[in-house]
């Protein structure tokens, strides 16, 4: 009765929790294998995310988390505890099942990345995907930066430098590199640093997405910015996350899980917050 | 003992449309597409689609969600793109696959309601699902769920303009769901589904807010089954025409107790959305109770309930 069908395309899967690590204050990075890591390779483009479903009941929804990475057969989620589900997955352990979905939401649009430069913009948990990203831009030969913000501590700076051309952080606290946000460090050092690109690429928090969308217009820099709502379902059932998109000369009720969470920031309509 | 040999038969008959097992998806929760690529839709009882209305409505802004201790709240307004769109690309999609659609119809007026009837009654929809509830529009819906006098006008009308077996869908926010159930039937109805949701609301006491845009939402999930259980298990005594139940269903045994309750079909919904796989799942596990339980049909389940409940 149950045929597998061509358009089956999505699963559950339940992988096996390699490691946990705490890499600073509430933020953590989860690696996990499977045998199912082979079609997530394979499939997974970055800027994706997957629903990570809760072992407690009393906690429904899944939370959805942002594909950091996929390599050496573990994926790599990095999150930060903000209520009872990532304060549940915080708690996992080594050997632990972890429940997960196929990766889920459409990536950032790479279409026009065959060669010149990119320039990416990362917040705080922003940042984890533009390390898969950054990952697949070099690869294709594109000379990546990256400007990471952070409150305080900074996370995957390392990570990011070994895979981008150039990389600056600023921290609002000033403990490391630049003393403001991002926005102000692109304003101020851009020039000097050489942060030139074709194309950039950001996620991070709604006002420094708006603020970069400002620039970027400005500069008329094609800017991907990746969304984020509070989430039902993740995959497109509820429409629970809606974002107001312009588009067609009208403004429309996107779904953040199925549409984004990846758009073009000339569409976002930025509500004042 | 022989029970075991027998095979299991979950055919129901739901208002005259013949469904090959009771398990139907909930309005809102169910995207064809985008369910469909977790399973092969071909295996549910019935495909129950997102209200439509007649004119698209953009719904609510963000935040649309809000989780509560097994719950969740939704204010998602009932966001749908009118239905000529429905007609033009939904319903094709949906004609690829066996289970018969069953259209759910919002509306602000009675007109709406009616006009949107018509429009699929030259359609391939098998039945109509008339969303008389829903508390998380401003703009009409609560009023003709909560007032029989209203739930008996809508039913009327829409019966008078569809040929198709109307189910008529009740709010729980009610002080007696039975009284609105023997209005609709009065009409006309060819049966009903409830429970809608519950309203509620969620504030973030950290940053003293109301959570949800919209101020108040719908409350679903395993948090509001024992409520729903009970209406359903009333509005059955109440009414001769056949019931669709739903509220919180998450496993084969929550189908099982709506079943006995004397649903003749039930709905998952918000289950869906913790799992996309949901309503497959639950399918399995109602034919697993039922194996365990040595049921060989729906009607044998219900029978074993009425006789020991004083039926």
């Amino acid at each position: 009765m149950c045929r597998d069908r061509e358009w089956i395309e999505k699963s559950l899967v339940t992988g096996r929790m390699a490691s946990q690590e705490r890499l600073t204050g509430d933020v953590y990075r989860i690696r996990i294998e499977g045998d199912f890591l082979e079609d997530f390779t394979r499939e997974a483009k970055p800027g994706q995310f997957v629903n990570v479903y809760m072992k407690d009941k009393s906690t429904l929804l899944p939370r959805p988390v942002s594909i950091c990475r996929i390599q050496s057969g573990q994926l790599e989620l990095v999150y930060r505890v903000v209520g009872k589900g990532t304060r549940e997955m915080a708690g996992y352990h080594s050997g632990d099942a972890i429940r997960l979905s196929s990766p889920l939401g459409n990536g950032f649009d790479l279409r026009g990345c065959q060669s010149g430069s990119a320039l990416l913009v990362g917040g705080g948990v922003g940042i984890p995907p533009l390390l898969q990203l950054a990952g697949e831009l070099n690869h294709r030969g594109i000379r990546t930066m990256a400007v990471l913000g952070f409150q305080k501590e900074p996370f995957l700076v390392q990570e990011m430098e070994k895979i981008c051309d150039k990389v600056l952080v600023a921290t609002e606290d000033g403990s490391l590199g630049f003393a403001g946000n991002v926005i102000q460090l692109i304003d101020k050092q851009g020039q000097q640093e050489g942060l030139v690109a074709d194309q950039v690429f950001s996620c991070g928090p709604k006002p420094m997405l708006k603020a970069l969308a400002d620039l970027c217009r400005e500069r008329e820099l094609p800017l991907q910015v990746s969304l984020e709502e509070r989430m039902g379902c993740g995959y497109g059932a509820c429409v629970g996350c809606a974002v107001d998109i312009k588009r067609d000369g009208k403004i429309q009720r996107k779904a953040v899980c199925k549409d984004g969470p990846v758009f073009w920031a000339e569409e976002v309509f930025w509500h004042a917050e | 003992m022989q029970n075991k040999n027998r095979e299991l038969d979950l055919t129901v008959d739901l208002a005259g449309i013949w469904l090959k097992n009771p398990i139907t998806t909930a309005s809102g929760t169910f995207s064809p597409r985008d369910s469909g690529k977790f399973y092969d839709l071909n295996q549910l009882g019935a495909m129950i689609t997102k209200g439509i209305a007649l004119e698209p409505w953009e719904g609510n802004p963000s935040p649309r969600i809000a989780e509560t201790y097994g719950g969740m709240l939704n204010a998602v307004g009932l966001q749908n793109p009118g239905v000529e769109a429905y007609i033009r690309e939904e319903l094709p999609y949906l004609e690829q696959f066996a289970p018969p659609v069953i259209a759910n119809v919002v509306g602000r007026t009675v007109e709406d309601y009616c006009r949107v009837a018509e429009a699929l009654d030259d359609t391939s929809v098998a039945m109509l699902e008339v969303n008389i509830s829903c508390p998380n529009v401003k703009a009409g819906g609560i009023g003709f769920g909560t007032e029989p006098a209203m739930a008996a006008l809508v039913t009327r009308e829409v019966k008078r303009i569809s040929s198709k077996p109307v189910l008529i869908k009740l709010s729980p926010n009610v002080t007696d769901i039975t009284e609105i159930a023997r209005a609709v039937e009065s009409e006309g109805a060819d049966g009903i589904s409830l429970i809608n949701t519950l309203l509620g609301m969620s504030i973030d006491a950290r940053r003293a807010k109301i959570l949800l845009a919209n101020g108040t939402g719908g409350l679903s999930g395993p948090a509001i089954k024992p409520v729903a259980l009970r209406m359903v298990y009333q509005v059955c005594q109440a009414v001769q025409i056949p019931v669709l139940g739903l509220g919180g269903i998450s496993t084969g045994e929550d189908a099982a107790e709506f079943l006995m309750a004397g649903a003749s079909a039930i709905s998952v919904g918000t289950a869906a959305l913790v799992n996309p796989l949901a309503p497959v799942e639950i399918l399995q596990e109602l034919k697993e109770f039922m194996m365990e339980m040595e049921y060989r049909t729906i009607a044998e389940m219900r029978q074993a309930f009425q006789e020991r409940n004083n039926g």
